[in-house]
């Protein structure tokens, strides 16, 4: 369903989203998937050699879980820009809720685009990232 | 090992990519989305798009497979991999990413910083990226922090 640019308002909240809880398995497939082989997020003595008590996943995975959530909002064409910072590591067995609100509505390029902030928390309200992004919307004719 | 600080302003080498619809289906699996916009075309087109497109993500594979990521980089500058993180992550979109895109990416070293933190020195890389298609147009600029602890 499209969404309007006319229908939201800044201090808006975008549809959070929760994850299902982290497994092993999705970090060896996120890593297949994306290339990163780094055995931090797979092979576990090596995890535990690094001090990190056992596999942790990928923080570009985590970001990704954030993207589910706003292209879940609007869609993939409508992403201008998108950036995170990573603040705690993800582990197997935390899921992830994302939750955002609109910060700021501007005119840029002749578009009308929205500056929204996101935040990703695990079951116990631990910050994994924090980001930002800009989507450019349409009007309502 | 502090990062070499005379890599600032040099850029590596370029890279390629190319796109296929089993990459991203395979991605949206492994970040558990449904979406069908990634793995239907006629999904995709009903929600406006020519057709499948990539998640906003999809540019950490260029980096991963069409060059090791980020740890290539910071070896070749002096780091130690062990002492790695990645800090952040930022994306500019300028166009979409569909199958059969064949992408070329450059990373740039746009800085190195050095920071007494509260565990201790910290060097501080950002690299950035662009992403340029087929047809020569600019899709994605990314901007990724590395810290290397010390």
């Amino acid at each position: 369903m499209t969404v309007y640019f006319d229908d939201v308002n800044v201090g808006d909240a975008i549809p959070a989203l929760t994850t299902e809880p982290i497994t092993e398995t999705q970090l060896v497939r996120y890593s297949g998937a994306s290339g990163d082989f780094n055995p931090i997020h797979t092979v576990h003595h090596v995890a535990e050699q690094a001090g990190l008590g056992g596999v942790i996943a990928h923080g570009m995975l985590v970001m990704g879980l954030v993207g589910r959530a706003i292209t879940d909002w609007v869609g993939v064409a409508p992403l201008r820009t998108f950036g995170v910072r990573f603040l705690g590591v993800t582990k197997p067995g935390q899921a992830i809720t994302i939750t955002g609100q609109v910060v700021e509505k501007l005119e840029v390029e002749g578009e009308h685009r929205l500056r929204c902030e996101v935040s990703a928390v695990d079951q116990d309200g631990q910050q994994k990232v924090k980001g930002s992004f800009v989507v450019a919307l349409p009007r309502r004719e | 090992m502090a990062l070499d600080k005379r890599f600032v302003g040099k850029s590596f080498p370029p890279f390629t990519f190319e796109v296929d619809k089993s990459k991203i289906r395979e991605l949206a699996l492994a970040l558990g989305d449904e979406n069908p916009i990634y793995r239907d075309d006629d999904a995709a087109r009903a929600a406006g798009l020519p057709g499948i497109v990539a998640p906003p993500i999809f540019a950490t594979l260029f980096k991963m497979w069409g060059e090791g990521g980020s740890s290539s980089h910071i070896k070749a500058m002096g780091g130690d991999l062990l002492r790695l993180l990645h800090g952040g992550e930022e994306f500019e979109y300028h166009g979409l990413i569909r199958p059969g895109d064949v992408i070329t990416g450059q990373t740039r070293v746009n800085n190195i910083e050095e920071k007494e933190g509260r565990s201790g020195h910290l060097d501080i890389a950002t690299l950035e990226t662009t992403y340029h298609n087929q047809q020569g147009e600019l899709v994605v600029t990314a901007q990724t922090t590395i810290v290397i602890r010390g």
